[in-house]
């Protein structure tokens, strides 16, 4: 049965890929140029305004890196592959929904789970691709620099993806459980970005939000991703940090799993699933 | 066109000639009243119980919000009963869903359930991978749908371009990839044009003749009557009555219909004219029709009653303004039965 | 009656139509609010981190934007965006939900003035406009501590009120590329992107590139948001602004004129295509 719900997970993903391409616009505008025009350029474009001789010096005296271009090409990557995966998951099952094809898509004997992972796995893919070429103009363009030991983020970077992953749980569940979610998903993916430091030191929140955002594998990722790829300071010591990262994604992959099962048996309770 | 339905070798094991495909006891769905109605429920089906053989049209008849589309989702696993119990193919659907929908093809919502920005060949690509079937199998059963179908020559067009009638047929194609003992088809002709409709008549006959079990949701008289080979009535959420199209009609103890305009100068005379007509038959129903009066007379005599129901009225001073005469129907079952025209 | 009256009696219906429509979705208002007061928050975050309270860095900010007023110059910048978004995008967008709900045609079957029906429905988004420019001045005042006095006040109310044409125009302009384009969203999308960041949203001008200037300068949500800004952190200065707001009432026009051009061809192009109520 494992083989199967392997073969699905790719299946939805070949469908989203399929059905992306007639919309090659409209592709290219989500994945690519969306964070680019809504997150890393106005943030660029502010973050130049306070340079001292061309040095990010205001920033390094929270992170110790003056490499305002690496530093926010990072935090671009953490943002796009939180908001594309709760979009993905979210308005996958909303236009499903709205089509009348999700209930032949749940009336497959395919794990309810498969759906939620091809979305992601879509996302994570379309985020990859769009901030490998966004993180090269960094470079080629704005003289960002990474350290040889950037490699090293990538395992974490893919137990932050685990994460994510409950991340999307979460986002499908809400929609399904409520047809009202939808445009409200999209803003909650920006602020848990947002939270996380993608554009902004998370030592300048309040205590308050600070708490909220150690709770997040995503803050914990994109500071590992920082300190191998910059060299910044770290948060905490590295293997707390390490621990912080493993045990946020699992319990977020957890969290959301139990939303996601939650919301399914009451749907096939309230049998709203098919209800336009 | 003449579209040809054959089975090929299935993944599924068949279903025992004797077993049931779908065996309902006691089904009941009672949904909870949500926000401004706090507390208070609505019983969708009550007690529903009904079995189905392999090679068998099982007709779900009722006028719209009876309860056919909540039994439907409910043997498909996407809804969950209150009380009572659900086999397919002699598996408890309730306790063991992901087994029951390996048995059970849907056509549920129409032509509007296929992804429209991808092609009838993706999509279908697409569903046999969600029922798991090997990839060299899909490719054989995707062509054996499309060439049965006859959408073999429109299979890498988008489904945007299609006509309706190719979208539903792609839709029950999508059904048949896993070749599934059982299919549930939610009024499947609404919205086809009737040379549409009657292709899709001919599917169903033919689906039936090769072993599938199908139930079939509609309220279309006529069609429940023309596929059919047994129906049941449900309203208002219950099975009011099944059995073939026949024995439901033998039941009433009539043979032909007849619906009579009446005007009368006085009420008296439109009731002395309905006593005498009561000695050739059963009246089903008066009703008041602007400044006339309908009424049904159902008669288990096999004459032709038109010019004595005339001579009736002209005896009682009462003007015959329409008279039509048609052997005993669905119609006049479902009006027997609850009480009132399916349309009402 | 007279185009004016016809057109006049069109737009007042489709305002009252949209009003009750907005009316019925206060949430949506609410969460329009909230996002005007989030997403300058999050801007403002990363000015404290960007300048790190270094006095050169916050010097350097200064002498780029005229002003040390980082948090107001956020707030202000944004108001601007997302009223910018309502009044641009709100009447194209409007036409697309016609065009997807089937409606498209019957409206188009009134006898209604085909130019109103595209502007239509514009001047209702003026009531979320005022109420996030009302919601953004209360935080600054009450939040941030920044004075906003009475001639802060007029002189913001007067930019708003002078921008309105040209923003009526350009949002005639992207209902133009509704009626033309499938993949209209995508490109109004796009277009929202590169107000966001070619207009000083954000940012002091000063930072882009020397070539990108004028091209910034030549959208009129630029001189808006400059407009706004000096309108509200130097009132006294507003007078010598007088050739910016010569310059976006001039570009109304010329704006307007185009849209009503490229309408009228693609009105007579979707009779040719039979695509009118087509996506």
């Amino acid at each position: 049965m494992r083989g199967t719900s392997t073969q699905a997970v790719l299946a939805v993903v070949r469908k989203n890929l399929r059905t992306a391409r007639r919309y090659p616009l409209g592709t290219v505008n989500m994945t690519l140029l969306t964070p680019l025009y809504e997150m890393a350029l106005p943030t660029v474009l502010l973050g130049a305004a306070f340079l001292v001789n061309g040095q990010a010096s205001g920033l390094a005296r929270f992170v110790g890196s003056t490499d305002l271009a690496a530093w926010l090409a990072d935090g671009m990557l953490v943002a796009s592959l939180t908001v594309g995966v709760m979009f993905a998951v979210s308005s996958a099952f909303a236009s499903d929904r709205d089509s009348g094809a999700l209930e032949h898509v749940w009336g497959s004997p395919s794990r309810r789970d498969v759906f939620v992972l091809g979305a992601a796995a879509t996302a994570v893919l379309y985020s990859t691709v769009a901030n490998t070429l966004l993180i090269l103009l960094a470079v080629g363009l704005l003289h960002a620099r990474y350290h040889a030991t950037a490699l090293l983020a990538v395992p974490a970077v893919a137990v932050m993806v685990v994460g994510l992953v409950g991340y999307g749980y979460l986002a499908g569940s809400a929609v399904l459980a409520s047809r009202r979610t939808g445009a409200l998903l999209d803003g909650v993916g920006y602020v848990l970005a947002a939270l996380s430091g993608v554009a902004f030191p998370v030592a300048v929140l309040p205590s308050f939000f600070q708490v909220a955002a150690f709770a997040l594998p995503t803050t914990w990722g994109l500071d590992l991703l920082r300190h191998w790829g910059q060299g910044t300071v770290l948060l905490a010591p590295l293997p707390a940090e390490l621990g912080a990262l493993t045990a946020t994604s699992l319990a977020f992959l957890a969290l959301g799993r139990w939303a996601f099962a939650r919301t399914e048996r009451s749907l096939h309770r309230a049998g709203t699933i098919y209800q336009h | 066109m003449r579209v040809e339905v054959e089975t090929a070798v299935g993944l599924i094991p068949p279903v025992p000639d004797a077993a049931a495909a779908i065996d309902l006891v006691g089904l009941t769905k009672v949904f909870r009243k949500a926000r401004r109605a706090e507390g208070t429920t609505v019983t969708a089906i009550e007690d529903i119980s009904l079995s189905v053989r392999p090679g068998e049209v099982f007709g779900l008849l009722g006028p719209n919000g009876a309860g056919k589309s909540t039994t439907i989702r409910i043997i498909a696993t996407l809804l969950a009963p209150s009380a009572g119990s659900v086999r397919v193919c002699g598996i408890d659907a309730l306790r063991h869903p992901r087994q029951a929908r390996q048995r059970i093809g849907t056509v549920l919502g129409g032509e509007r359930s296929v992804y429209w920005k991808l092609t009838g060949r993706q999509n279908l690509e697409y569903f046999a991978a969600l029922y798991g079937l090997p990839r060299r199998i899909a490719r054989e059963r995707i062509t054996a749908v499309l060439n049965r179908f006859g959408l073999r020559d429109a299979a890498d067009d988008y489904v945007e371009r299609y006509s309706t009638g190719m979208r539903q047929r792609l839709v029950i194609a999508r059904a048949l990839l896993h070749e599934p003992v059982v299919l549930l088809l939610d009024e499947p002709t609404l919205g086809l044009d009737p040379r549409a409709a009657q292709t899709l008549h001919e599917c169903i006959r033919q689906l039936r003749d090769s072993g599938h079990a199908v139930v079939l949701t509609t309220h279309y008289l006529e069609e429940a009557d023309a596929l059919s080979d047994r129906l049941a009535i449900v309203d208002h959420g219950r099975l009011v009555v099944q059995g073939t199209a026949a024995e439901l009609k033998r039941g009433l103890g009539a043979v032909q219909t007849m619906r009579l305009r009446l005007r009368a100068t006085h009420p008296d005379a439109v009731d002395a004219t309905r006593d005498e007509l009561r000695q050739r038959g059963t009246i089903a129903s008066t009703e008041a029709a602007d400044d006339a009066i309908d009424l049904v007379l159902r008669s288990a005599s096999v004459d032709d009653l038109v010019p004595w129901a005339i001579a009736v009225a002209a005896r009682h001073d009462v003007t015959v303004l329409k008279v039509d005469v048609e052997p005993v129907s669905l119609r006049d079952v479902f009006l027997a039965v609850t009480g009132r025209e399916l349309d009402r | 009656m007279t185009v004016f009256t016809r057109v006049a009696g069109v737009v007042i219906a489709t305002t009252h139509k949209e009003l009750q429509i907005m009316r019925r979705y206060p949430v949506a208002i609410a969460v329009l609010l909230g996002w005007s007061l989030l997403l300058p928050a999050a801007y403002v975050a990363q000015a404290v981190g960007f300048s790190g309270s270094d006095p050169a860095a916050l010097g350097a900010f200064a002498d780029r934007a005229g002003t040390r007023a980082v948090t107001a110059y956020l707030y202000l910048g944004w108001a601007v965006y997302l009223w910018v978004s309502l009044m641009l995008w709100g009447p194209g967008l409007s036409l697309r939900d016609e065009q997807l709900r089937g409606s498209f045609e019957a409206l188009f079957m009134t006898p209604a003035p085909r130019a109103s029906l595209l502007v239509g429905g514009a001047p209702a988004q003026l009531v979320p406009a005022m109420l996030i420019f009302g919601v953004v001045a209360a935080m600054l005042r009450f939040a941030f501590g920044i004075p906003l006095g009475w001639l802060a006040l007029i002189g913001g109310l007067a930019v708003i009120a002078a921008s309105i044409p040209v923003l009526l125009a350009l949002g005639a302009l992207f209902a133009v590329a509704v009626l033309r384009f499938r993949d209209a969203e995508a490109l109004v999308s796009i277009s929202r992107g590169a107000v966001g960041v070619l207009c000083g949203v954000t940012y002091p001008i000063a930072v882009l590139p020397g070539w990108l200037r004028p091209i910034s300068n030549a959208l009129p949500p630029t001189q808006i948001i400059a407009l706004l800004r000096t309108a509200v952190l130097h009132p006294s200065s507003l007078s010598g602004q007088l050739g910016r707001l010569w310059l976006v009432l001039g570009m109304a026009v010329l704006c307007g004129a185009v849209a009503l051009w490229l309408f009228g061809r693609a009105l007579a192009r979707s009779r040719t295509t039979g695509r009118l109520g087509q996506f």
